[in-house]
């Protein structure tokens, strides 16, 4: 008789004794290593498949990402959308936005995009704000006509352009043409060169039509400036104005104070008269809407100011007079016009007609900032280049837990992609509805734009990143030119180095006393949609007060 | 005296035999089809592995190119087996774009009968390179028969196993089609394809 391993007082018979339960388990066992191996692999195929569907939405999150910058870009501010070390949440995901200037007012974005463990980058090179009339140059809609010698030199490195959607015709005969730069023919248009021509970069056909946006008159008090005009020697502006016409006799000389933008119905300068035009502390832009009419002996003097920065918009389709000597540092934009430019003229600038001659031996200058700048003239950022690129080398990518866990642990809260732009107050230049122009400073949700008629001006300012939040010192944000209305992209580079953002009190919106370290200026008129020069006229019948045009006051 | 009965009957031994055997045919059954699905589940994961790198590719390499430079520009219900383009890389100092080698993505029907997709960089020149992104094209998309129709109701017709099709949109966007199909033998001697369709707008 055996007892139990155990011990107990219970005897075991010997013929109890059996290995079944051992062999079950043994079985049971086997079976459940199987049943979990068959488990392990769906779960990693599933893991597996779930990755490769987060990988592209963590591309897709990289691209609205670039979106995000683009539309920031095309505020005016740097493009630069929160940082590695506090990035923007948009849906499920999280993305930072890198910017660094380029040649030539471009811009690389980079954009890195995070789904759950997944990531992506993507880079993208942004000419910052291309003018849709300047970068034209020389543009005649239907054609460009050189007639001999007439000479179109280039602005420092900056070759001239010679552009139309038909054609471009150089003088067929001795004494060609010189362009200090390359022609841009129509899709189907041709290039005629006379005998002695010469293009100094290459001419070509365009791939595609230029497409130019409607210029609206901008919404603006009504006033008569025509009693202003009284002495010999007036000023108009700084403001903005509304008017049926602006006559300069004879004689008379009127002086053109920036920031300013008119709107007229009329513009006629007389034999003798001047029209001065002083942009220095802001952009002069005009409207006329029926008649332009600059008789020969007749002045346009650029006095200050950046070419940029002067901008004469025509929307009539009355034949133009334009034999004005002096001075021209501007653009012209008249796409019902047909256009001759005379000797008579010192041109410099861009020009966008509906057929553009330019006379004999007469000598026009592009220009550099006019390129990508017009006052006036809302400017949009152009895609040139976008690739996948490699993941930068920041810690979050790098984390062995989810993101989303690794930034709940060093307790950092994502901002909102809406308000995670690098940049988040603004300097306002705009026009009253009495015509005089205000300033404001502080965040745009905050200011009634219904108080302004017309935003001449706006600057950037070094801002918070996120609500309120100031999250780890991002990297030195790079400086940038300004998008619209503004020649500073070499100069305000070199004011804008060193910097980094800074805190600010809440209710600091008058602060006109500081300094931002970062200006991002736009210049256009902001309520130029939804308004046309009908209405306009059939304001005018009812009469308007005289108005005064004052100098700036500032009004928040 | 009496004598100890250890032992089996022989009735208990049948009867342990035969439930033994039942158990055991049961488990045999169990692990072969277990093993069966592993062997296809893996054969599928594979095959859906292959199908999605090769779109994933082509969609990369199709994101960055410049639409300028598809070629050839072939609407539905035609395509078209190969389609070359150029990247844009970025922009250089100067700020011009600047453009890769061109690259061409094309099928060609290897020794086997079947097909392969190929990526060429430089096609035609001293610096011509290939890979095989892979090797398991067939010469007719999935459903598709050579008979001028479109049997697969893709919007195509006769179409390879990769096949583009270039759709212009406005201010010369253009959309690219790509249908591909990936045909491998399963475990069971039957072939498998699995397909993708992908819609890219090249970004340049």
């Amino acid at each position: 008789m055996q007892y139990s391993s155990f011990r107990t007082l219970q005897r075991v018979p010997k013929t109890r004794r059996g290995g079944a339960l051992i062999a079950s388990l043994i079985m049971a066992t086997l079976l459940a290593g199987l049943g979990a191996g068959l488990v392990q692999v769906q779960t990693a195929i599933t893991r597996r498949q779930m990755s490769a569907i987060d990988q592209t939405r963590a591309m897709y999150m990289a691209e609205a990402g670039l979106a995000e910058a683009f539309i920031a870009l095309a505020q005016g501010k740097s493009g630069a959308i929160a940082n590695a070390n506090q990035p923007a949440k948009l849906g499920g995901g999280l993305f930072w936005v890198e910017a660094t200037e380029g040649a030539d007012g471009q811009v690389l974005l980079r954009c890195t995009g995070i789904i759950e463990r997944a990531h992506a980058t993507l880079e993208s090179v942004v000419e910052r704000s291309v003018s849709p009339f300047g970068r034209l140059g020389f543009f005649g809609l239907e054609e460009v006509v050189l007639r001999k010698g007439a000479r179109v030199l280039a602005d420092k490195d900056q070759p001239a352009l010679v552009r139309s959607n038909g054609d471009v015709s150089l003088a067929p005969s001795i004494g060609g043409n010189l362009i200090e730069g390359r022609i841009i023919a129509g899709t189907n248009g041709l290039i005629a060169m006379g005998p002695g021509s010469s293009v100094s970069t290459g001419m070509e056909q365009a791939r595609r039509a230029a497409v130019l946006p409607e210029i609206l008159v901008p919404n603006l008090p009504q006033g008569n400036l025509q009693q202003a005009l009284e002495p010999k020697h007036a000023n108009i502006g700084p403001g903005g104005l509304d008017a049926e016409e602006l006559e300069v006799d004879g004689g008379q000389e009127v002086r053109l104070i920036g920031p300013l933008v008119l709107a007229l119905d009329t513009l006629e300068v007389e034999d003798g008269g001047s029209l001065l035009i002083d942009a220095s502390a802001g952009p002069v832009i005009i409207h006329v809407r029926h008649e332009l009419t600059m008789e020969e002996g007749s002045v346009w003097q650029h006095e200050a100011g950046s070419i940029s920065d002067v901008s004469l918009f025509f929307h009539g389709t009355d034949p133009v007079d334009w034999k004005v000597k002096g001075v021209f540092r501007g653009a012209i934009v008249a796409i019902e016009q047909d256009w001759a430019l005379t000797g008579e003229l010192d041109f410099q600038g861009s020009i966008a007609v509906k057929s553009l001659e330019l006379l004999a031996d007469v000598q026009v200058r592009g220009s550099e900032e006019a390129t990508n700048l017009i006052a006036g003239v809302p400017s949009v950022p152009t895609l040139v280049a976008w690739q996948f690129s490699d993941a930068p080398d920041a810690e979050i990518l790098n984390c062995l837990t989810d993101p989303k866990n690794w930034l709940k642990q060093h307790q950092i809260e994502p901002v909102k992609s809406s308000s995670a732009a690098a940049e988040s107050e603004v300097s306002l230049q705009y026009v009253t509805k009495d015509g005089a122009i205000g300033v404001y400073q502080g965040l745009p949700s905050e200011f009634d734009f219904s108080k302004a008629s017309s935003v001449v001006q706006q600057v950037w300012m070094d801002g918070l990143i996120g609500e309120g939040q100031l999250g780890p010192p991002p990297a030195p944000l790079p400086s940038y030119a300004s998008p619209v209305g503004n020649g500073s992209s070499s100069k305000d580079q070199e004011k804008n180095e060193g910097h980094g953002s800074h805190k600010k009190d809440g209710d600091d919106h008058k602060d006109h006393g500081a300094h931002p370290k970062h200006k991002h200026k736009q210049t256009g008129s902001k309520k130029q949609h939804g308004h046309d020069g009908d209405q306009k006229d059939s304001k005018k019948k009812h009469g308007h007060k005289d108005h005064k045009v004052n100098k700036h006051s500032n009004d928040d | 005296m009496i004598r100890s009965r250890a032992g089996f009957t022989l009735i208990e031994l049948m009867v342990a035999m035969t439930i033994f055997g039942l158990v055991s045919a049961n488990m045999m059954m169990i692990s072969k089809s277990g093993a069966s699905a592993i062997k296809n589940e893996a054969f599928h994961s594979t095959l859906e592995d292959e199908a999605n790198l090769t779109s994933n590719r082509i969609r990369r390499a199709l994101l960055s190119a410049s639409a300028d430079s598809l070629d050839p520009v072939i609407p539905a219900p035609l395509g078209s087996d190969h389609l070359q383009f150029q990247m844009t890389l970025g922009a250089d100092e100067k700020g011009e774009t600047l453009f890769g080698e061109p690259e061409k993505i094309h099928w060609a029907a290897d020794p086997d009968g079947r097909g392969r997709v190929l990526w060429t960089t430089s096609p035609a020149l001293s610096n011509e390179r290939t890979l095989v992104w892979s090797s398991a094209i067939p010469n007719l998309a999935n459903g598709e028969l050579a008979n001028g129709l479109d049997d697969n109701a893709n919007l195509l017709t006769d179409e390879t196993g990769l096949a583009f099709a270039v759709q212009e949109q406005e201010e010369l966007k253009r959309e690219v089609e790509v249908y591909l199909t990936v045909l491998r033998i399963d475990p069971n001697g039957k072939p498998t394809p699995s397909q993708r369709r992908i819609l890219v707008t090249c970004r340049n």
